[in-house]
């Protein structure tokens, strides 16, 4: 410990010089070969350059204005030109929008993943008004890699949009739709899902969001580490092997547009987690087998007691194509199984072997029946 | 505002940035842009971190900026070291939030004995190299060091819960 503080005391100062920009190209190596050695080094690293950027907060400095009057004047003219300017700069931005309308540029891989670059903005363009959108089609899958290197499988019919300054000034991302997320730990940055207003708060972990804009909850699986959920008076704290199902109409969730930089919002640590708080729209699960919720990422479908109702919503995206169940009391009829590679065809025919249905596809639209015979046959037994 | 501001904020930037022309002109768009935008602002947290965020954005900006066009001003050295330790972004936001923080950073400044501080002052706030200190004290450039790595411990110790 000892001579780890005397270490300490050498490279305090080179830091400090490194910092102050005042380090030699040799200097410079030495350090980062020392912040390669170990993890310890990294943190006393860190902890200087948090002092180095406290004192910053300081106001004892008000003595560069030599500098500081010519910056004022300077930006006294900017402002004198820019009223004027206004108004032309307004229809810029309008022009360059119908651009980016104009020039929305789609790229299909292996006919699965169309990628939307949407960029908008004036001759000034920022990187946070960059905006990029992945949309997963209905009947594809698609695995990425965010700027970050963290991981993201997108079910059938989901899209992710991420601004431009995504890993740099924040690591959020928004989902309409399934995805299974492996994130790579940086405590400095939290990952966030926004899902539909509600956000999902993680520092490095897997985990499953399900937020289809035509379902009425939104679902999150953890896998493993550990994640925080805020929405509209709900603050928890998820462990691994839990599920928290919110309820849309509980949030009021707002449809749509991204939500502007959030400049000023306070990212909590993890560390105050409320316990779990089971409210109005919101349930926990604890202990579930998280594959039933993240298997469809390796192509395998665990169904455990779903609804007709629901397996037909999946099937539409799984397969785009439209399910129309002709009697909502087949919506009541539940299924469990396991499938991996099978067809519509495939899937459709074991259901119909299971319950009393006869489907038919036409035209990507599949048709499920009652076969009545069958059904008072069932009526018979269940009796 | 811009008076009480600009100091503070053109360090920051230089710190991000390193470079005095770009940090300037940094601070200056800031200003300008909120002074543009100052009737559809919203700021929830005061106006303090709502400045620095901005700063930080804006310079962040800047360096991607350059290096997707290939005029690094980073030398590759210094992109390692950045690798290394990433930016320090949420440190500082955080700080901000925290009333009490500015008020001690400045006591501990203020207890330093007085030609430390000083010394570590011209440093850090006039941005004075070594050399350049050492020639306005008529001290050698190891006394300089000397004082300042004084400096950055004492501070350590009294600002330690915040490190």
């Amino acid at each position: 410990m000892d001579s780890q503080e005397n270490i300490n005391q050498e490279y305090k100062l080179l830091i400090y010089s490194y910092l102050s920009n005042q380090a030699s190209e040799e200097e410079k190596s030495k350090l980062l070969n020392w912040l390669q050695e170990s993890e310890e080094n990294r943190k006393f690293y860190k902890s200087c350059q948090n002092l180095y950027d406290l004192t910053s907060v300081s106001q004892v400095s008000g003595k560069i204005s030599g500098n500081k009057q010519g910056a004022w004047n300077q930006l006294k003219d900017k402002i004198e030109t820019s009223d004027n300017a206004e108004n032309a700069a307004k229809r810029w931005k309008i022009t360059y929008r119908l651009l980016a309308v104009a020039s929305v540029m789609l790229f299909f891989s292996l006919g699965t993943i169309a990628t939307l670059l949407l960029s908008k903005g004036g001759p000034n363009r920022q990187l946070s008004e960059v905006v990029h959108e992945i949309i997963v089609p209905k009947g594809g899958k698609s695995e990425l890699v965010l700027p970050d290197g963290t991981h993201v499988w997108l079910n059938a019919g989901s899209r992710l949009r991420y601004k431009g300054n995504y890993g740099f000034t924040n690591r959020n991302v928004y989902l309409e739709g399934e995805g299974y997320f492996s994130v790579v730990k940086n405590p400095q940055k939290p990952f966030v899902v926004d899902a539909f207003g509600v956000k999902i708060k993680a520092l490095g972990t897997s985990f499953n969001v399900k937020a289809y804009p035509e379902e009425r909850e939104v679902t999150t699986t953890l896998v493993e580490g550990k994640v925080k959920i805020e929405g509209k008076g709900v603050n928890i704290m998820l462990k691994p092997k839990q599920v928290v199902v919110l309820t849309k109409e509980a949030q009021d969730c707002p449809k749509g547009n991204l939500p502007d930089d959030e400049n000023t919002t306070q990212t909590q640590g993890l560390g105050r987690g409320s316990d779990l708080a089971v409210n109005n729209g919101v349930k926990v699960d604890s202990d579930v087998n998280t594959n039933i919720y993240t298997s469809w990422k390796d192509n395998i479908w665990i169904i455990n007691s779903e609804s007709l109702e629901n397996i037909s919503q999946i099937l539409e995206r799984k397969f785009n194509v439209t399910v129309q169940i002709e009697s909502p009391r087949l919506n009541q009829y539940r299924f469990t199984g396991r499938f991996n590679k099978e067809t519509l065809e495939q899937i459709l025919n074991v259901i119909e072997l299971t319950a009393p249905i006869k489907y038919e596809i036409n035209k990507g639209v599949v048709s499920i029946k009652e076969e009545r015979k069958r059904s008072a046959n069932y009526q018979d037994i269940i009796k | 505002m811009f008076r009480r501001f600009y100091d503070t904020l053109y360090l920051y930037a230089l710190g991000i940035l390193k470079n005095e022309a770009e940090a300037q002109e940094i601070v200056n768009d800031v200003f300008l842009r909120i002074w543009q935008k100052r009737d559809k602002i919203q700021i929830n947290y005061g106006i303090k971190p709502y400045l620095f965020r901005s700063v930080f954005n804006a310079s962040t900006d800047c360096l991607r900026q350059k290096q997707a066009s290939g005029q690094r001003s980073f030398i590759e050295i210094d992109d390692q070291i950045m690798e290394m330790v990433g930016v320090n972004e949420e440190y500082i936001f955080n700080m901000l939030q925290l009333e009490e923080v500015e008020h001690d950073v400045h006591e501990a400044i203020n207890q330093l004995p007085k030609q430390c501080r000083e010394i570590f002052c011209s440093s850090r706030f006039e941005l004075l190299t070594y050399n350049e200190i050492s020639e306005r004290f008529n001290i050698s450039v190891n006394t300089v060091k000397t004082q300042i790595g004084r400096a950055i411990d004492s501070l350590r110790q009294q600002l330690g819960e915040y490190l």
